[in-house]
């Protein structure tokens, strides 16, 4: 695929939090800096919607909003949206996260 | 999970082809360990074992790793197939497929799957895996002669299966010949508590879909 300069799609990353408890914790936050990255190297006239769904069983809130701080410098440059959606599973967040997305392209990744 | 360069710009890219509405990126593991290199040759993602950078046809998606223009995730969202933890994404692509929807993959949009981590994640995992395998069994009448094989004689295929792949794999993921013994220990272990996951999913079917997270 040829780079273009320009984006003018918009899109939303939909981030399932949902076995971090048993990743690594390192893993997490390399994924999180290179998804940072990746967003702030591309050019998009609409900016991504970024949303990171959690359980408030498995993680608090303010924890996981300080993890997203220190995993990149730049975070602040990003449309983050931290959900809180209980007892859903994995597939049932995706399927949360598109319904709620505001973007026409939802993207999902799992941690 | 770990996007490489350009992971983000090639998925796009491919969505933006006229008459995309799914694409899929290439799922693979890094080759950095004997435990990396194991799972690499044995576990569920092998993309990188065929070393491609097609964008092509497949019959299915990785859940971990895809993007999809919204209308048609509202449209079909992943089945709700409780009480198993995986496998909604084949059931879905599935459904897509019949809907006369074709998904693609773009192997450039690469990211890397951890295998599980430490030996909690390693029970956990392999326990979920017999345990979906099992209700795969009960809730879906699979027809082919694969899933027909009864517990735990399938359970000793996989085993065998996996050995054969890390032999077959071996230079694919660099595997050294001395490494192999260790390697064979880790997939044996993981299909023994595939195993027995399967079966306590046979003995009671909730204790681990009330008990374990993935």
């Amino acid at each position: 695929m040829e780079p273009t300069n320009n984006w003018t799609e918009s899109i939303s990353l939909i981030i399932e939090w949902e076995n971090v408890l048993l990743s690594q914790t390192h893993n997490s936050r390399k994924m999180l800096y290179r998804v940072i990255d990746e967003i702030l190297s591309m050019n998009f006239i609409l900016q991504p919607e970024v949303m990171i769904l959690f359980d408030p069983e498995d993680i608090q809130k303010d924890s996981l909003i300080s993890f997203i701080q220190n995993a990149h410098p730049e975070y602040e440059k990003i449309n983050l949206k931290v959900i809180s959606v209980s007892g859903l599973k994995y597939f049932e967040m995706k399927n949360y996260g598109a319904a709620v997305a505001v973007w026409r392209y939802p993207r999902f990744f799992r941690l | 999970m770990l996007p490489e360069t350009n992971w983000l710009h090639e998925l796009l890219s491919s969505l933006k082809t006229p008459g995309v509405e799914i694409v899929g990126g290439g799922t693979n593991m890094l080759h950095n360990s004997i435990y990396n290199k194991t799972f690499a040759a044995f576990w569920y993602f092998r993309d990188s074992l065929k070393n491609t950078d097609e964008f092509e046809i497949k019959s299915t998606f990785w859940a971990n790793n895809f993007a999809a223009r919204r209308d048609l995730l509202i449209k079909y969202p992943f089945p709700n197939i409780r009480p198993m933890f995986r496998m909604s994404c084949i059931f879905l692509a599935q459904k897509l497929r019949d809907a006369g929807t074709t998904i693609y993959r773009n192997n450039k949009a690469k990211v890397y799957h951890p295998p599980p981590n430490g030996i909690n994640h390693f029970m956990v995992r392999a326990l979920i895996e017999g345990h979906d395998s099992q209700m795969a069994r009960k809730l879906f009448n699979h027809k082919t002669r694969y899933h027909k094989i009864p517990f735990p004689i399938k359970n000793c295929y996989r085993a065998a299966r996996s050995i054969y792949q890390i032999i077959i794999s071996r230079k694919a993921v660099n595997l050294a010949f001395i490494e192999l013994p260790i390697a064979f220990s880790i997939a044996v272990s993981y299909q023994f508590f595939v195993c027995l996951g399967e079966f306590t999913a046979i003995i009671n079917p909730k204790l681990i879909n009330g008990n374990l997270r993935i």
